[in-house]
């Protein structure tokens, strides 16, 4: 009789020594995206990852390839065209996704539109200027228009990101919107504009 | 095997079980460590301004040897732990890593908000508050995002400024939507940071928005420094609300001189609020303060167990006591004193949510302890039956509810390093260098601040120490 109660013991002790041990065996590990399928597929919070971004800018890109502008850009010779930072107005720290963002703009740009891209890595100063004036509204066209003149170039390729976010007790789903807008520096016209939507949630 | 061995065998058992029984009841509640007992060196080295200390002993706390390090789980609750580090690097000024430690922790707690499963809720029924996923109160959601600006704001960072006084909107209009769960707390506990977001949205040159930020600031607090700002930002907005243009008009009449001058705002955090410290309480105390919240059933069973004399303390966790007060702070501008304005008294607020909340936790301690004692019967009449020994049926039933009794550890995990006070002083100087004292808890913060020509500059004084 005693040893049908003790005997339960026993086991419960081993199966809890077994659970402790199978759990301390399975620790974070550094895993490679090419050998872990669906790595870059998953959501790790609601902030913009790579995946968003290349589908952001998917479709912006498919937009331009077949807007006027393209027709505009192919009848000058080589254009001079600036890509400038992404203005974050989301509720998401994305600043760095943004940065990633802007450098995926001038590849695409320089290896299917017909225009010279002008960098403003080598324009520190510049660059500088103009992340400190992006923090405020007084942003506007005939700014943009007078950055281009510095930069010495035909066109700027300018952007920024909205984001509705809403939450409820067991969820949060934040809506973004990337805004893509091309000016003439000349002019100052806007000569094409794209809005490309990803939305990220927790539930 | 004969009877006088069997009996032999059930005297050993009984002795050994006794003895289980007996040192599982006394070190159960009183021996095991609480969130709260981990982070004391933290607090301590704060209380004694070595920062240095302070910070060593929260990377100790988070199994990390540097700051820059951050912890390689986040699941548990290591988000708490960062929101202390962050607030130590905040008085270190050491302003990017806080804001970095603040942002992984504002997500982390996101994710444990959402992370309630029906498994945690039972090991909280049946165990101890503190075995579930950690569920911020309203008011350190909003500190949050508060606290993190002033690390942005004080970095000239408006951009980041401004994603986090997003975020706390966010936050704010969902707690809003659910006062009923704590709707009185949340007014005072926004304002900080609505008038941290309005002063960002001000600078970033978006008047309407910092203008509804400001509106929201003085739904729950006069704060006499908005007068001047709102006055001059109704020129140039056409938002408005009563109590926008009650400050403006409260303000003085002479326009704000479109000169070379700058403005200042010097952020006081001092003081901090108190922890949750583990206590056993009397039974019968137990059962007036959870009255209220249980069920009459169930009130009745308690009374009747503590009647028998079967339960006598109940674990519970309480706000340790805390300096009733703070002298508050003098700020000295080149020779001009000037007394800064209180924006926020979060010790009443951290007070006051721990009042509202005191009945159910102590009720969810009191059900706990029925529970352990249907269990523990349970497992006795299991016990009986099974070894055809009633007395080993009792010693079971003993242990099954020590072992549960000491496994019920009371949750004191709060964010405890919160500031007791946030002060603010905010004034136009003229561009140039300046001489700034802040006479704080007994220190004195001397500093030199340039202000240049149409600009504005945030200055943090934090100081968390309480003796």
């Amino acid at each position: 009789m005693i040893r049908h109660f003790v005997a339960p013991v026993q086991m419960i002790v081993v199966l809890l020594a077994g659970s402790l041990c199978l759990s301390g065996c399975a620790g974070p590990r550094a895993v490679r995206g090419q050998d872990t399928p669906g790595l870059d597929n998953a959501a790790m919070s609601t902030s913009l990852d790579r995946k968003d971004l290349e589908k952001a800018l998917k479709i912006s890109m498919e937009a331009l390839r077949t807007s006027k502008l393209m027709a505009q850009w192919e009848a000058e010779n080589d254009p001079t065209v600036g890509v400038l930072p992404l203005r974050n107005e989301t509720s998401e720290h994305i600043d760095s996704a943004l940065n990633a963002l802007m450098t995926e703009i001038e590849s695409q740009l320089i290896n299917f539109a017909p225009v010279r891209v002008i960098s403003l890595e080598d324009q520190d100063t510049l660059i500088e200027e103009i992340r400190h004036q992006q923090q405020s509204s007084a942003f506007n066209q005939a700014q943009v228009a007078a950055w281009g003149r510095q930069m010495g170039v035909r066109y700027i390729v300018s952007g920024k990101v909205f984001s509705t976010d809403e939450r409820t007790e067991s969820a949060r789903r934040v809506q973004y919107y990337l805004f893509i807008r091309c000016v003439s520096v000349e002019t100052g016209e806007i000569l094409f504009q794209n809005q490309a939507p990803i939305t990220k949630a927790i539930i | 095997m004969g009877d006088k061995s069997k009996r032999q065998r059930v005297d050993r058992l009984t002795r050994t079980a006794v003895t289980l029984a007996a040192v599982i009841g006394l070190t159960g509640g009183a021996g095991c460590k609480t969130f709260s007992d981990y982070t004391r060196a933290t607090r301590t080295a704060l209380s004694a301004n070595d920062h240095e200390a302070a910070l060593s002993a929260s990377n100790r706390a988070l199994g990390v040897k540097r700051a820059e390090q951050l912890p390689e789980r986040l699941e548990g609750d290591e988000a708490l732990l960062l929101l202390d580090r962050a607030m130590v690097l905040q008085v270190l000024h050491e302003f990017e890593l806080s804001s970095r430690d603040f942002q992984v922790a504002d997500k982390a707690l996101e994710i444990l908000d959402f992370s309630r499963s029906s498994a945690n809720e039972i090991v909280r029924y049946m165990f101890s508050d503190s075995a579930g996923p950690y569920k911020a109160r309203p008011y350190e959601k909003l500190m949050l995002n508060t606290i993190n600006m002033i690390n942005y704001l004080a970095n000239q960072n408006l951009e980041g400024a401004k994603v986090e006084a997003r975020r706390f909107a966010i936050i704010r209009e969902y707690l809003l939507g659910d006062a009923n769960k704590d709707g009185a707390a949340l007014g005072p506990a926004g304002v900080p940071g609505s008038y941290l977001a309005g002063f960002a949205f001000e600078k970033a040159g978006n008047p309407g928005e910092a203008l509804r930020y400001y509106d929201e600031a003085l739904q729950a607090a006069g704060i006499p420094s908005l007068g001047e700002p709102i006055r001059r930002l109704t020129q140039i907005s056409g938002y408005r609300t009563p109590r926008l243009e009650q400050a403006a008009s409260s303000s003085p009449s002479t326009p704000t001189p479109e000169d070379e001058s700058g403005e200042i705002l010097i952020v006081i955090n001092y003081g901090r609020v108190p922890a949750l410290v583990a206590k056993r309480v009397p039974i019968g105390l137990a059962l007036t303060v959870a009255a209220a919240f249980l069920p009459r059933d169930a009130w009745q069973q308690a009374n009747r167990l503590a009647a028998q004399g079967l339960v006598t303390w109940i674990n519970y966790p309480e706000l340790a006591p805390t300096r009733a007060d703070y002298p508050a702070p003098l700020v000295t501008i080149d020779g001009v004193a000037r007394a800064p304005e209180e924006i926020a008294n979060v010790d009443a607020i951290v007070h006051h949510a721990w009042d509202d909340s005191k009945g159910r936790v102590m009720a969810a301690a009191v059900t706990r302890m029925l529970t352990r004692a249907a269990v523990g019967a349970g497992v006795g009449v299991a016990a009986g039956k099974g070894s055809g020994h009633s007395e080993i049926g009792v010693l079971a039933s003993m242990i099954a509810q020590a072992s549960m009794a000491a496994a019920d550890k009371p949750d004191t995990r709060s964010w405890a390093t919160l500031p007791a006070r946030i002060a603010v002083a905010r004034m136009r100087l003229p561009a140039g260098k300046h001489a700034i004292q802040v006479d704080l808890l007994g220190h004195r913060h001397v500093l030199e601040a340039t202000i240049e020509p149409k600009q504005w500059l945030v200055l943090d004084i934090t100081d968390l120490s309480t003796l």
